[in-house]
């Protein structure tokens, strides 16, 4: 009878929770969050399951009889404000000079795949999991109005941001894919729900498009797990295959497909135009700037990442790609006629100019790249949210109507313009050190493309003129009903986003007392401790002799904030 | 071997026996522990095929044979049927659907075909199983709409004289009737036209047996959907004896499938595009249910064409994700049966209007729910396998489903109730079973995190099919 | 050290307090007042008119104050003082081209003694306006923003200033083109402000990306961003071509002509002259200092660089001396032929800066020139908001009405004129003196135009105005002209004085000798007669006649606007309307159409066609088409 009960055992016994127990990190793992609360590090799983349970639990919580029925929003908001909270501690806790995963989970999960639950999380990905806790509070605050269809609304939200945490810190592909596909369901559902009646269009070209990028995604993942012989989708061992370039460049070709419909580049573009100018505020801060900002991370970490043959053979067709993207959007919303659009238009920037730094394929580039996608992220998020907010309170969003704001309205003015200036890559704002980052990296490499870029900045700061003189510097229409300024809930989120444009901008390495970190160890030394290691492959290697000093890097503690030794103000007659 | 690994299938027939003679004996009203009855007497089935069906032997002289494979499907086909009573329990205790409970014993016949099938060891067995579980499927067609259910027996009359008409040519050129017999006389290279055209008629036939199932999802009468349970679950169910039997006949014919394996692919292909494209344009519910499952199927059969072990282990998969999800769709579907009508649905029944959405998620292969899963090892053995082809092909269908599926969902949770559209207020019915009809929906969303056992056991499964 | 040292010594000598101890919170101070006091303003709640102009009056005055320490502790050390703070410090790759591997960004400070000059201009300038606005712009709207952005353009003009790190001042830059756009587009809610906001955004920025590219090549080429480690290597560095050398000198000095406004970039300041004056007159000042800064900082760059780069330049600033003067004798506008006469000695000084023998000479000559351009500038405003007009044919009778004002625009036009001489007197070489000469006269003839106008002649009753009632503005108006005037002055005046060029010690030495060459007096003064002479006897014919010149021009514009339109406006609408509203969508449709269509053949076998027969015959057909011509049959 032991016999017969053999199978059933042994099939169970494979079960997961079975042997739940986490194998140790091969990669240095200085600080695993909670490692002394429980055995293994947990915060990864519960940013992406948390979100999850608390869908679930919006699903069914029942309806409070009296009051009004807030409860989902204060679901959504709590599990956000605690995810953020988890995120920034375990930021803190981030090893900025640890290159390699943190914060490390491994557990087994279809060994006849070779597909392992697999998550950590690096310096990319790190910086990214900051992106989507800000964004989500952020998005949660900006849905503080939605009345309708509350429930779902919110448990949709929730699903979308589970998708967006699991996509940052999957390290095996399978899980990265199952999330990156999770994704399109809640949101498709979302534009549909939610976006006003006369422009229905959104939610079937976002599903169409995503559908499409998830397809190529996985047949290029399927085809990467198939030239290494079918052992794993661990990205660690499919980032060591040695693939015939040919092959390289099928997958890379995907992998850029998924990435740029996903960002989106033009001519994919046309959901995102879409859904910015027509999707709740809620959504569009969402999706602008979290959601789309995983096509660039795609981009960063599979095909920069692993596919380097493959990356310097498409890197000028990406570098024209984005500099096409940059001229045309502008070129669109210098002739747009609505608010909401011109902003939509302006949201795509920040993408074409991340996909310009994979393009350099320079170290620097590719860390700007990364930094971009934070900073761009948050810009696009608020542009898109404050033009939301302007056309809601103006109750108009044609440039006749809804004009001469800002001396009528002149907090949500100012987001705005802060929304226009941070596309645009003023200093100040994040985007300026990850702009620059990008646009220093590349000119080595790909002079023309960014050439090109750097004269679509200038057409964007012409629409940008134009946006501002009509909306908020000219004259008031007489016949616009009269505007309202911004309600505090809204300035809570796009306070949030310029905060934290303004936090990084200002001190992107982070703040030193004593030359010693505190608080924050600085975005941009928590992105560089993985970049550094991926991108060393594309290192310039132009045999120079030294003719500048070379800048030495900064040792971990460095006393950065102290003046610089030797000759300063010490050389007199 | 003992005789008791025989003690499921008695459990099955005596169940329907026992099933067929409630229902004439008990009153309409009692009908609700008819099913009580039934989902006790699935799950202990179940319960025994895993514990008995595990030892491995042969009995009456080889003629019935209990290997891995036979328990991976026998386990799936009683897991179809277990959900296929759960969901149908609340529907059919509120008498929604009168046919049901008469239908009740035709399934759990289905599903021992499916186990005649799955222990056969000899093509008479294989074709007797087939025909049990067409022909009752037929029956709980006719029991609803006397006019759909003969043009069904017609047409499954056609499918049971090819399969007939091929396995009697098999067994003439090779000799031996049974499957280790026809393995054994066929060497490699030996194929002839006449062989393969044998072959192909079988296969035909039996793929007329798979397409015979999401006509059974969608045949209406007179603009009336045949019974729930009657028809659509038993079609799934049917689905799944006819894959069973598909794959026994190829690792019988294993050493000369070499032919057949582009016959299967397109084949699959032909199912995913066509699954997906009308999934699409389908504007009925349950319809779209039926696509999903050609879908599926296209899957499966993609799965088998890889001809080898790995790809038939994901098939398998895909098949135990599909009775899972399909079995138990129609039933959810009862009163849904037109798009409107899933506003008031998830009004009235939250809890069964989520349990249909999520099935249809999985049958359209949306992450992370069974379909996925098996979808997602397919896929990896076919690139593989360098089929890369059918994978695009896969993919698109897939795509498609899935749009279609985003647009019940839509109207499922965003659209308007009629009734409420009318101004007239829709209010919740109370039941007490709702919970039940979650089971499948429950299981669903557990086949992904025990994806690891249950494809351990497909693997057996593939292994015991001696494929290369 | 050593210099600390002996500058100790030397105070301990004195026994006096040493102020080379006051350096390390002196120096960061010129960016930290108007930092901290820009914040204080946009979030202090601040609400009256007064406390802006306090906040932002003391802030700038923090910066003069901290400029005239520095100066006073580096008085006699003429190498720089460096002191830097990291702000980005990363190792970007752990191999490759070492100059590469690192990547850093420094708030530096590199303060000589020309900055110490270009430092106490703009605060000049900036106090001298503030204080003009705190009285004269009692009416404008928004005070506490007006402060606000003037801060934020004083936190850039000192940063440029300072900036020792080229992605630094690229940043500050920046940050004075955004408060440039706020001062200019200040009056919100009229149509005028919305143009003028758009001017002043788009074209500049034209400039603004110069630099970025300049930069960027720059950087590329050479791995580092810090002046003092790219200087040294500029000549044979392997690996850098004179291409990109070129590339660079041209792209910075484009950024530099696009900054300083001179012809043809001059119309993102006369298309703003109707902003508040002291805005006009504050942009006016301060960009050409900035832009000669960076000027000054790129010398080395165009020397190294080809041919092309200072020929460019060159030709460049030549022609604009000459054209943008001329074309301020076209047109009726006092601000605007203001703004073009000065956009002319502009030109001619950064001309001057080119050549290495003048360039000291010429820096002087250029804080002159800014200073001069911001009186003369806020002496327009005046009298343009007392006569209630901007048409110089209906000014006039300045002398008797407004004494103070006319003498602040006549000494600011003495010097707009008199700027340029005293690098004309080193001997430009090649054709570079004709352009000296006719810009000088231009300069003056246009500039003097406009003050005879304002000055002299009669001043006409018009409907509802009483000239009897014109009176000279208040006291800290005129003197605001007045003191940026005489500042002027003095920077025309020290530029012919040994020690002052000595102390300035930027490339050229050379001081010109006045006797040798007080030839070149001769193009200014022979332009002051011939102002006088055409406009003191036929005033109104003379204006008239540039009043028509002038409609002639305009119409011509309005022409060349017809063409932007209809070969760059036109066109890029109908690309984004053929691509938004035709090709994506049409595609995407087409797509959609063809799923519609292929699902509704499928549909058949729901309809007419029967399923299984169907399934069966595609079955047989797939089965003889693939199973039999299978390779297993082949075999």
């Amino acid at each position: 009878m032991s016999g017969v009960l053999a199978p059933a055992l042994a099939a169970w016994s494979a079960a997961p929770w079975l042997e739940a127990i986490p194998t140790p990190s091969v990669s240095a793992t200085p600080v695993t969050f909670g490692s002394n609360v429980i055995g293994f590090s947990f915060l990864l799983s519960v940013l992406v399951w948390g979100p999850v349970l608390m869908a679930m639990v919006t699903a069914v919580v029942p309806l409070p009889r009296t009051g009004p029925g807030r409860i989902f929003l204060g679901i959504a908001f709590w599990t956000n404000a605690a995810a953020l909270g988890l995120i920034i501690i375990g930021y803190q806790q981030f090893q900025a000079y640890a290159s390699g995963l943190q914060f490390e989970e491994r557990l087994p999960w279809l060994p006849s795949l070779g597909v392992s639950y697999h998550l950590g999380a690096d310096g990319i990905g790190m910086s990214l999991l900051l992106l989507n806790g800000l964004v989500g509070l952020c998005a949660v605050i900006a849905s503080w109005d939605v009345r309708e269809r509350a429930r779902t609304y919110f448990v949709l939200l929730l699903l979308t941001q589970a998708a967006l945490n699991g996509v940052v810190v999957a390290r095996d592909l399978f899980v990265l894919v199952l999330f990156w596909a999770a994704a399109t369901v809640p949101v498709a559902v979302l534009a549909v729900g939610w976006t006003s009646p006369q422009r229905p269009g959104a939610g079937g070209r976002l599903i169409a498009y995503w559908g499409a990028g998830t397809a190529a995604l996985l047949a290029g993942v399927l085809l990467l797990y198939a030239a290494t012989g079918s052992t794993g989708f661990d990205l660690d061992t499919l980032g060591q295959a040695a693939l015939s370039p040919r092959l390289q460049l099928v997958v890379g070709v995907l992998f850029a497909l998924a990435a740029l419909t996903r960002l989106p580049l033009v001519p994919f573009h046309s959901w995102a135009r879409d859904l910015y100018a027509e999707a709740p505020a809620g959504v569009v801060v969402l999706v602008a700037g979290a959601a789309s900002r995983l096509g660039g991370y795609v981009l960063v970490r599979l095909l920069a990442g692993i596919e380097h043959d493959a990356s310097r053979t498409l890197a000028p067709f990406l570098g024209a790609l984005a500099a096409l993207t940059v001229v045309y959007a502008v070129l669109a919303a210098l002739y747009a006629t609505d608010v909401r659009r011109i902003a939509a238009y302006l949201a795509l920037l920040p993408g074409g100019l991340a996909v310009l730094g994979v393009a350099g394929l320079t170290p620097l580039s590719l860390d700007g790249t990364v930094m971009l996608l934070f900073a761009g992220g948050l810009a696009a998020a608020l542009v898109a949210g404050a033009a939301a907010s302007l056309t809601e309170h103006a109750q108009a969003r044609s440039l006749s109507l809804a004009a001469g704001l800002a001396g009528r309205i002149p907090k949500l003015s100012w987001l705005l313009l802060a929304g226009c200036l941070a596309v645009l890559g003023m200093p100040l704002l994040a985007t300026f050190p990850s702009g620059l980052m990008v646009f220093l990296g590349s000119f080595r490499t790909q002079a023309a493309a960014t050439f090109v870029a750097a004269i679509g900045l200038v057409l964007g700061a012409v629409a940008i003129g134009r946006l501002a003189r009509r909306v908020l510097f000219g004259a008031p229409n007489p016949d616009a009903p009269a505007p309202t300024d911004l309600s505090l809930h809204e300035a809570w989120y796009l306070g949030i986003l310029v905060g934290a444009l303004l936090w990084v901008g200002l001190l992107p390495s982070g703040p030193k007392l004593f030359g010693l970190p505190v608080v924050d160890p600085g975005l941009v030394n928590v992105v560089n401790t993985s970049t550094a290691d991926l991108a060393s492959t594309y290192a310039q290697t132009t045999p120079a002799p030294r003719t500048t000093a070379p800048r030495t890097p900064a040792p971990p503690s460095s006393p950065s904030g102290s003046p610089s030794p030797a000759p300063s103000g010490s050389s007199g007659p | 071997m003992r005789t008791t690994a025989l003690v499921p299938e008695v459990v099955v027939v005596g169940a329907a026996l026992a099933l067929l003679a409630a229902g004439r004996l008990l009153p309409a009203r009692r009908r609700l522990w008819i099913h009580l009855l039934a989902l006790v007497a699935a799950v202990a089935a179940l319960a025994l095929e895993l514990w008995l069906g595990a030892a491995v032997g042969t009995l009456f002289a080889g003629g019935w044979g209990q290997d891995r494979f036979a328990l991976f499907a026998k386990a799936a086909l009683l897991l179809g049927l277990i959900v296929l009573v759960a969901g149908s329990l609340e529907a059919n205790a509120s008498g929604e659907s009168g046919e049901d409970a008469g239908s009740l014993p035709l399934a759990f016949l289905v599903v021992f075909g499916g186990m005649v099938a799955a222990s056969a060891t000899s093509l008479v067995g294989l074709w007797v199983g087939l025909e049990l579980a067409a022909l009752a499927a037929v029956g709980a067609v006719g029991l609803s709409s006397r006019e759909a259910g003969t043009r069904l027996l017609l047409l499954s009359g056609v499918a049971a004289a090819l399969v007939a008409a091929g396995f009697a040519i098999l067994y003439a050129m090779a000799g031996s009737a049974s499957l280790a017999g026809l393995a054994a006389a066929l060497r490699p290279g030996s194929l002839s036209v006449p062989l393969a055209l044998a072959v192909l008629l079988t296969l035909a036939g039996i793929v007329v047996r798979l397409a015979l199932a999401p006509v059974l999802l969608i045949t209406t009468d007179a603009g009336r959907p045949v019974s729930a349970v009657g028809a659509g679950a038993l079609g799934a169910l049917l689905l799944g004896v006819a894959a069973v039997v598909i794959a026994k006949v190829l690792s019988g014919l294993d050493a000369v499938n070499v032919a057949w394996a582009p016959w299967l692919a397109v084949l699959a292909a032909t199912a995913m595009i066509l699954g997906g494209l009308r999934a699409v344009t389908t504007r009925s519910p349950r319809a779209l249910a039926a696509w999903l499952v050609v879908t599926q199927a296209g899957w499966i059969a993609a799965g088998f064409a890889t001809h080898d072990r790995r790809g038939s282990a994901a098939a398998l998969l895909v098949l135990a994700a599909l009775l899972l999800a399909a079995a138990a769709a129609p039933a959810l579907a009862v009163g849904g049966e037109r798009e409107p009508d899933l506003a008031t649905l998830r009004q009235t029944e939250p809890v069964r209007a989520f349990g249909l959405v999520v099935l249809l998620l999985s049958l359209a292969g949306a992450p992370p729910l069974a379909g996925f899963v098996g979808e997602f090892a397919v896929a990896a053995e076919l690139v593989r396998s360098s089929s890369a082809w059918l994978l695009a092909v896969g993919l698109l269908g897939s795509l498609l489903a899935l749009v279609a599926v985003v647009r019940v969902l839509r109207l499922t949770y965003l659209g308007n109730p009629v009734e409420e559209r009318r101004g007239a207020r829709v209010r919740r019915a109370p039941r007490s079973w709702s919970p039940v009809s979650l089971a499948p929906a429950v299981l669903v969303l557990l086949f992904v995190v025990l994806a690891n056992p249950i494809s351990g056991l497909a693997m057996q499964g593939a292994e015991a099919l001696r494929l290369p | 050290m050593a210099a600390s040292a002996a500058s100790a010594a030397s105070a301990a000598r004195r026994g006096g307090f040493d102020p080379a101890v006051t350096l390390p919170w002196a120096v960061p101070l010129i960016l930290a007042a108007p930092f901290v006091g820009w914040p204080l303003l946009v979030l202090g709640g601040m609400r009256g008119r007064r406390a802006a102009a306090t906040v932002g009056t003391l802030a700038v005055t923090l910066m003069l104050a901290a400029t005239v320490v520095i100066a006073w502790a580096r008085f006699h050390q003429a190498a720089p003082y460096r002191v830097a703070y990291q702000w980005i410090n990363i190792p970007v790759a752990v191999s490759g081209d070492e100059r590469f591997t690192g990547f850093g960004i420094d708030l530096s400070f590199r303060i000589d003694h020309a900055t110490l000059a270009g430092l106490a201009a703009v605060t000049v300038v900036l106090l001298a306006c503030l204080s003009w606005h705190r009285v004269a712009g009692r009416g404008e709207q928004g005070p506490v923003r007006y402060h606000a952005n003037a801060l934020l353009l004083a936190l850039g003009a000192a940063g440029v200033l300072v900036s020792g790190d080229l992605a630094e001042l690229l940043a500050f830059w920046l940050l004075a083109g955004v408060g440039t756009y706020l001062l200019l587009g200040h009056r919100w809610g009229t149509e005028a402000a919305g143009r003028r906001s758009m001017a002043a955004l788009a074209l500049p920025f034209l400039g603004d990306v110069a630099l970025l590219c300049g930069v960027g090549v720059i950087y590329s080429r050479f791995g580092a961003l810090t002046i003092d480690s790219i200087t040294p290597v500029l000549h044979g560095s392997i690996g850098v071509g004179l291409k990109s050398l070129t590339a660079a000198a041209v792209l910075v000095f484009g950024a530099v002509a696009v900054r300083a406004a001179v012809w043809p970039f001059t119309s993102w300041q006369t298309a703003t002259v109707d902003a508040p004056p002291a805005s006009v007159a504050l942009v006016a000042g301060v960009w050409p200092v900035l832009a000669g800064a960076v000027l000054l900082r790129a010398l080395p760059l165009l020397a190294a660089a080809g041919p092309q780069a200072s020929l460019i330049s060159g030709y460049t600033l030549g022609v604009a001396a000459v054209v943008g003067p001329l074309l301020g004798l076209l047109g009726v506008d006092l601000r605007r032929s203001l703004l073009l006469a000065s956009s002319g000695a502009v030109a001619l000084t950064l001309l001057g800066m080119v050549y290495p023998a003048s360039t000291t000479v010429a820096f002087s000559g250029l804080l002159a020139v800014a200073l001069a351009r911001a009186g003369v500038l806020l002496a327009a405003g005046s009298a343009v908001a007392t006569l209630r007009t901007v048409d110089l044919r209906a000014l006039g009778g300045g002398w008797e009405r407004m004494p103070w004002t006319s003498a602040a625009m006549l000494i600011s036009a003495a010097v707009l004129s008199l700027g340029g001489v005293a690098a004309a007197m080193l001997r430009p070489q090649g054709v570079a003196w004709i352009a000296f000469a006719a810009g000088l006269l231009l300069v003056c003839l246009t500039v003097l135009r406009a003050y005879l106008a304002f000055a002299h002649g009669p001043l006409r009753r018009r409907r509802a105005f009483e000239p009897a009632r014109v009176r000279e503005v208040a006291g800290a108006v005129r003197w605001a002209a007045l003191v940026v005037a005489a500042g002027g002055v003095a920077a025309v005046a020290l530029g012919f004085v040994p020690a002052w060029v000595d102390f300035l010690r930027v490339g050229g030495r050379a001081v010109p000798g006045m006797v040798a060459e007080v030839l070149w007096l001769a193009p200014p003064l022979a332009g002051a007669v011939l102002a006088a002479a055409v406009l003191l006897p036929r005033r109104d014919l003379a204006l008239a006649a540039g009043a028509t010149l002038g409609e002639r021009l305009g119409a011509l514009w309005e022409a060349s606007g017809g063409l932007y339109d209809r070969f760059l406006a036109r066109p890029g609408r109908q690309i984004v309307h053929g691509v938004e509203d035709v090709g994506v969508s049409a595609a995407e449709a087409e797509v959609g159409r063809a799923l519609a269509r292929t699902g509704g053949l499928a549909g058949l076998v729901e309809r007419g066609l029967p399923l299984v027969p169907t399934v069966l015959a595609v079955a047989v057909v797939l089965a003889l088409v693939f199973g039999l011509l299978s390779e297993g049959l082949r075999r």
